[in-house]
């Protein structure tokens, strides 16, 4: 069998693809897996020993060459897309997961003529289309980041149907990368035993960054209780941001911007007692080789689900009452400051001490954590990530619902889970939390299975009339008529969003929804037809579904005591 | 030229003297001295080399002709990085010494000797047709200036001069050189250049609305200032969405003294075409200095102020016709009534034209256009206060006999003896196939022949007599309009008017252009012959217009998007399109 894996944005994510590929090896031993990434991917795809062949695909230079306005580099252009599609097209893939959320890379597959694509692929009508629970998860769950609670990489991992869970990201690190560490930090004067902090302070975005100074700060801290030897991390572009941070820890902090490869810079955090780090593939690559790690997540990053993967690591957030990016209204550099020095440092007194997978050892809230949530990961019995809260406090909520969105979406997408195992999950999580705020369980309960009862009236009514209209159109073949139920269909339709819109917490099964309506495939109107009932059958059980684990929920809280 | 190597046998018996003479350096490297020019480090030469070529700003995808040898230490640097270099070296002792030393056995192109004969060899139009980036040896430069320039210009030449290049210009909001800027823009793209017109005169009504309805003159004058910086944005972003290889603005362009320098920064080569009066607009004084090029229409004195002023580049560019728009034309009845007459002229009723068209009252006379107000012209007038267009224009002066010319000016009364701003009228005239009398403006004598082709008066008096004249004579009047009209045709359109430009463009800052490279502008019928009519590419792109730009507006846009089938070639460029689209979108997005 020959498996093509796609994977073509950036470093990070060709990580969080690991598990997938694990999977895939674990199911299929003799495969031939190549992995497809872009060169930034490469160093972390060709240290991966599940990979057969690490693809490089090269977007960028196509990209220059169709942006110069000139025909000799549109004809290169087209030279180079040609020959990607031809030499992916020679290479006979019998199957392509497909991890890149974008169009451009289904057009390529589809372009290869790779006969199963699970993910984004095209239709033979060239029309968007996402195949299988998980993949349409995938690309939904922006739509509900407040709710979502499964990590990137259990998703990918579950593009292949039952899949074996890996439970931690893949990286190689050689005992040359460790030799050039060990002379490394020979050279600055680090012993063996001696305390070691890593501090990544780029991202992708400048909100996504805590601010410097903080970080200046932090060092400070780490150097006076540890004695620890800063090491400043990430491209050589980013050296501007440590330079102040050098000045204003002299002596502590070491800047190594650019002056180790990828996987020498794995060996170091390797031998690094933590890393603390803004939302980057470096944290990434922390977890991947076993390195304590705080994650500290300001702007719209939403670590839950973007965030390392592993146990025992840490996240560290603003409390807020909106999740990612489509509710994020930028707060500049005050933003980047609302987490102090001082939380994050206990953040990292938490990272080490919990080192080794030891039980989770909450602590009481005070004014010492005012502001912020932490939070630590752990694989849950269910078999996907979970981040407990350190700090023990009431529960919210969003709290509730996130916990309740989990045990739907896990029975929904066919995690096969067993109820005792989901029992044993939700009872983990919950004990994590004293008493509720801003209402009670049971006011919540009752108010949601209302809500989430009415939704699923709203699809059973969807389900219907387009029961109807597929009579219509295959017995009666009556057009007007099918017209007039199409039409009564639109009007459901808005009648659903505007529930959505008054309803919050239905809404991301309305526009999950709605998404899916907008990606159907084919012209075919029986077909259409066909979809469509499918997608209300969905958004029916998905909503009873809803409600069914509202009082689950609810009831193991009050067994809970 | 030839690769290196080949070169050791002939330069084997070069004579050697004391000017130049091979110096041991500081470093254990050798270095040459020329005179009492070093042209290598005395203390590391490849060192130097390093820093040469890490300063020169090189696309190293891309060819560089090295204008000077020295012992070649440069021109290996360049060759160890990758480099695809060719060099050319004017004297032959210092070729010699080269070969001896670091240059032995190199494989690099080379030209030898005297400018002109290496610019005629096959090799170098061959090297140069590829665009190469001409790298100069300062050494070099400076102990041959001459050839320096000359084989810097030939490169330029050779790699431009049939190329296929990107023009926009930038026209005013209002005003004479309103056409002249649309007319300069078809010149260029009837020249099979890829242009772009920037209309700042959709932006005139709010101007003149917003300027006009304030009482004010200063807020009406800062009004006015902040759409005019509006609009040099608006145009900046236009001309840098087009990227171009050249930008004229032209004379009242609403184009802040910035724009060049903006333009410049991105390897644009700017120019201003000022067909305006020197004399009766000073604004030149500031601008002319800082674009690459400054075209005029006024030779002679105006040449030395600007000397003076600062601009170095600039060069006569008269304004002409556009064979397209000035063209005979035929008269219905109705037209005839509205344009037949002895005598017209069309214009603005600056003074001296009041003064001298005084004395023509007695002649069936129409005249054309605004600010006429004296009392004596009032019954000549036609459509008083109304500008002309083109069209009209043509057929005013279709309807004339005598079609009269006189040049406007604010220092003399009647014809101007010193004027030397010759205006479009008399190549506009002249190609619509009319019969004009004009004033002797200085320079017309260059451009056409007085006798034979232009008529010319100095006065009212002998205005007077040669209208009665040629009014009587309309076989001579036929006879001379038609000689004037091929003369205009033959040299003085605004397509020869564009190539001018491009010739003085090329001969001064071809090498820049070449630096940033010059976009290739191919149509899909060229792109068919070169991938091949057989191959799915060259089938796909039989399918489309030949004349179709080969670009991936032309082509990718087109492409079908979500939802149709396409055929193979099609889902390519579907790809690329989408490609390009989200990548832009992702660049947006970390931009804001």
């Amino acid at each position: 069998m020959r498996i093509l894996v796609a994977q073509m944005t950036r470093m990070g994510d060709v990580l969080q693809t690991s598990p997938l590929i694990r999977g895939l090896r674990r199911r299929h031993p003799d495969a031939y897996i190549a992995l497809m990434v872009r060169r930034m991917g490469r160093p972390i795809a060709e240290r991966n020993p599940d990979v057969n062949e690490v693809i490089v695909y090269d977007e960028d230079t196509m990209f220059v060459n169709l942006r110069a306005k000139d025909s000799d580099k549109l004809l290169r252009a087209y030279e180079q897309a040609d020959a990607i599609v031809q030499d992916l097209s020679a290479r006979r893939f019998d199957i392509a997961y497909n991890c890149t959320n974008s169009i451009c890379s289904a057009m390529l597959l589809k372009l290869a003529r790779i006969p199963q694509v699970i993910g984004a692929h095209l239709s033979d009508d060239w029309r968007f289309v996402l195949r299988g629970p998980w993949t349409n998860y995938f690309f939904t769950s922006i739509f509900h980041r407040e709710y979502n609670d499964l990590n990137l990489c259990d998703i990918f991992a579950h593009f292949l149907q039952d899949a074996p869970g890996a439970g931690r990201l893949i990286f190689e690190t050689r005992e040359e990368d460790r030799r050039f560490v060990a002379s490394l930090l020979a050279e600055h004067g680090v012993d063996e035993g001696d305390f070691i902090a890593c501090f990544q302070l780029g991202a992708s975005e400048g909100s996504k960054r805590w601010a410097e100074g903080h970080f200046a700060a932090l060092g400070r801290m780490l150097a006076e209780r540890y004695g620890a030897k800063i090491f400043l991390i990430g491209v050589e572009g980013e050296a501007c941001l440590g330079a102040a941070l050098v000045q204003q820890t002299p002596g502590i902090a070491v800047p190594l911007y650019g002056k180790t490869s990828i996987p020498q810079l794995a060996a170091l955090l390797e031998r690094s007692n933590i890393l603390v780090t803004n939302d980057t593939g470096t944290m990434h690559l922390a977890a991947a080789v076993g390195c304590p790690l705080v994650l500290v997540s300001v702007g719209y990053v939403h670590f839950r689900e973007t965030g390392p993967y592993g146990e025992g690591l840490c996240a560290i957030e603003r409390r807020r009452q909106t999740l990612g990016q489509s509710g994020w209204v930028p707060g500049g550099l005050q933003e980047r400051m609302d987490i102090l020095p001082e939380q994050v440092l206990k953040a990292v007194e938490f990272a080490l001490a919990s080192r080794g997978r030891k039980p989770l050892a909450q602590v009481n809230d005070g004014p010492q954590y005012s502001g912020v949530g932490f939070y630590t990961s752990r694989i849950a019995p269910d078999g996907f990530l979970e981040w407990y809260p350190v700090v023990r406090r009431p529960m919210t909520r969003t709290d509730f619902l996130r916990t309740t969105y989990r045990a739907m979406w896990l029975e929904f997408l066919d995690a096969q889970m067993d109820p005792t195992i989901e029992q044993d999950s939700l009872r983990a999580l919950l004990r994590h939390y004293v008493g509720t705020t801003g209402g009670d369980v049971e006011a919540w309960r009752d108010a949601l299975a209302s809500d989430f009862s009415c939704l699923a009236e709203l699809a059973a009514r969807g389900i219907g009339e387009t029961e109807v209209l597929l009579d219509v159109l295959t017995s009666r073949k009556d057009l007007q008529v099918a017209k007039e139920i199409a039409a009564r269909l639109h009007r459901l339709d808005e009648e659903v969003r505007i529930f959505g819109e008054i309803h919050g917490p239905c809404k991301p099964l309305v526009v999950i929804s709605r998404y899916e309506r907008e990606n159907l495939e084919g012209a075919d109107a029986v077909i259409l037809a066909q979809t469509t009932l499918a997608i209300y059958h969905d958004l029916q059980a998905r909503a009873r579904l809803m409600q069914a684990k509202v009082e689950r929920v609810a009831g193991l809280w009050a067994a809970s005591g | 030229m030839k690769p290196a190597r080949e070169w050791m046998k002939d330069l084997a018996d070069v004579a050697l003297d004391e000017r130049v003479v091979r110096v041991e350096g500081r470093g254990g490297e050798p270095t040459l001295r020329v005179d009492s020019v070093f042209l290598h480090s005395r203390y590391n030469p490849r060192e130097e080399a390093v820093r040469l070529i890490d300063s020169a700003g090189l696309d190293l995808a891309r060819p560089v002709l090295v204008v000077g040898l020295g012992l070649g230490y440069h021109v290996l640097e360049l060759v160890a990085r990758g480099g695809d270099v060719a060099v050319v070296e004017p004297d032959v002792r210092v070729g010699r010494l080269a070969l001896e030393g670091p240059m032995r056995d190199s494989g690099v192109l080379m030209g030898v000797g005297d400018s002109e004969i290496i610019a005629a060899s096959d090799v170098f139009r061959e090297f140069v047709a590829r665009s190469p980036q001409v790298l100069v040896h300062p050494p070099t430069a400076r102990l041959h200036p001459a050839f320096a320039a000359a084989i810097s210009e030939e490169a330029a030449r050779g790699a431009l001069n049939d190329r296929r290049l990107s023009v926009a210009v930038v026209g005013p909001l209002y005003g004479g050189s309103l056409p002249i800027a649309r007319y300069l823009e078809r010149g260029f793209a009837r020249l099979g250049h890829r242009t772009l017109f920037v209309d700042n005169s959709i932006a005139w009504t709010l101007y003149e609305s917003s300027t006009g309805s304030v009482k004010s003159a200063k807020a009406a004058g800062q009004l006015g200032a902040l759409l005019t910086h509006f609009l040099s944005e608006w145009s900046y972003a236009r001309v840098m969405e087009f990227a171009p290889d050249i930008c004229i603005a032209v004379a009242q362009a609403p184009v802040g003294p910035g724009f060049p320098a903006r333009l410049r920064k991105e390897g644009i080569v700017s120019a201003f075409w000022f067909v305006e009066n020197w004399r009766h607009l000073p604004y030149w004084r500031e601008i002319a200095p800082l674009y690459d090029h400054f075209f005029h229409i006024q030779p002679g004195e105006f040449e030395k102020q600007l000397r003076e002023a600062g601009c170095v580049h600039h060069a006569y560019v008269q304004t002409g016709c556009d064979p397209e728009v000035h063209k005979p034309v035929a008269l219905d009845a109705s037209e005839r009534k509205a344009f037949e007459c002895d005598l017209s002229f069309a214009g603005a009723g600056y003074l001296n034209r009041i003064q001298v068209f005084r004395g023509l009252t007695d002649y069936d006379f129409k005249i054309w256009g605004v600010e006429w107000n004296a009392l004596e012209l009032a019954p000549l007038v036609c459509e008083e206060g109304v500008r002309f267009t083109p069209e009209q224009f043509a057929k005013i002066v279709a309807g004339s006999k005598i079609n009269l010319n006189l040049h406007s000016s604010q220092t003399h009364e009647g014809v101007d003896p010193d004027c030397d701003a010759i205006n479009p009228r008399v190549f506009e005239i002249a190609a619509c196939g009319g019969f004009q009398l004009c004033d002797p403006c200085k320079g017309l004598e260059s451009l056409f022949d007085f006798e034979r082709e232009l008529p010319v008066y100095h006065d009212l008096v002998e205005l007077r007599e040669k209208a009665d004249y040629y009014l009587a004579h309309p076989d001579e009047r036929k006879a001379i309009a038609q000689r004037a009209r091929a003369r205009v045709l033959q040299d003085h359109t605004y397509e020869k008017r564009a190539q001018q430009m491009l010739d003085a463009l090329l001969s001064t800052h071809g090498k820049q252009m070449l630096k940033k490279g010059i976009r290739a502008q191919r149509t899909v019928g060229e792109m068919v012959e070169r991938v091949g009519r057989d191959t799915p590419l060259g089938v796909h792109l039989a399918s489309l217009s030949p004349d179709l730009l080969f670009t991936h507006e032309n082509i990718c846009e087109r492409a079908p998007w979500m939802g149709i089938r396409p055929g193979y070639v099609e889902g390519v460029f579907a790809y690329l399109k989408e490609l390009r689209t989200s990548a832009e979108a992702l660049l947006a997005l970390r931009e804001e």
